[in-house]
């Protein structure tokens, strides 16, 4: 099902950069001043749901996944004439629950740690109990469509 | 999809929430008939397939585990729950109960030879989940 899915801010970092609001009617330049960078970008998996305007309350540390979200491992193919870019790329990521986990949003976090997609998973609140793990298949969210 | 990690059987879960006139997402939590309101619980292994076969929620167990007892006394003898669900199910199968607390050494996540954790992997399918931008977003 698809969702309102862009953090607010980094939506008006997009339009900011992407309309004649600069200099001389130029772009602006807000998309590059922050959120790029050469570390990958992380899925943060939370017990709360996410909004626009505000993050959700991460899961923690759980056997394969840091608080604050697990790195994505490999580079998702590229968009290509609009098309959505879909994720994880190669494999599947994982975690283990080591304490009981609701499960409700997912975001996808810059270079920098700052939110920039957002969305629920499917079938939430999802209960994982201690032991049990939780898999998000190879190409199990995609993210696009403007 | 939910698979047991042990024996590899699959099952597959279906939120009926909507059917029943309730958003799990609003209420915070399935509806009691609903898949997803114990997802252990759609596994169900097949006998001699060395996976736990007593009739509770797997699930709940795990969650009662208090862990830490590898190798050593329980830390809850009186009061272990998988203790008491395996001393429960012996009487109910008619067999003979041992008698005594929780002696420890086994029953627990991760130690080789527990009967009582039956841990599972839950999968989110691909294409599952679609992040689009909508208007107003």
């Amino acid at each position: 099902m698809a969702q309102t899915a862009m953090d607010s801010a980094f939506s008006t970092r997009v339009l900011n950069a992407t309309l004649p609001v600069g200099t001389s009617a130029s772009p602006g330049t807000a998309l590059a001043v922050t959120g790029v960078g050469a570390t990958a970008m992380k899925l943060k998996i939370t017990s709360t749901a996410s909004t626009a305007g505000s993050g959700g309350t991460d899961i923690g540390a759980q056997t394969g996944y840091a608080s604050g979200g697990m790195s994505f491992a490999n580079a998702c193919a590229v968009s290509s004439a609009g098309s959505s870019v879909t994720m994880p790329a190669t494999a599947a990521m994982t975690l283990t629950a080591t304490s009981t986990l609701s499960i409700v949003s997912l975001e996808i976090l810059d270079s920098g740690s700052g939110r920039v997609w957002f969305g629920n998973w499917t079938g939430q609140p999802i209960g994982v109990a201690i032991g049990n793990s939780f898999s998000a298949a190879v190409a199990a969210i995609s993210a696009g469509g403007f | 999809m939910i698979q047991c990690n042990g024996c590899g059987t699959t099952a597959f879960a279906d939120c009926i929430c909507p059917t029943k006139g309730l958003d799990p997402s609003v209420a915070g939590q399935h509806h009691p008939e609903c898949d997803f309101t114990d997802l252990g619980a759609t596994v169900t292994c097949p006998p001699g397939s060395g996976c736990c076969q007593e009739p509770h929620s797997h699930d709940a167990a795990a969650n009662a585990c208090p862990g830490g007892h590898e190798k050593a006394a329980c830390p809850a003898p009186a009061a272990c729950p998988h203790w008491q669900l395996h001393t429960a199910a012996l009487a109910v199968e008619g067999l003979k109960v041992p008698s005594g607390d929780c002696p420890g050494g086994h029953h627990g996540l991760g130690v080789k030879g527990c009967a009582v954790c039956r841990p599972v992997t839950i999968s989110v399918p691909r294409s599952s989940v679609a992040l689009t931008p909508t208007t107003g977003g």
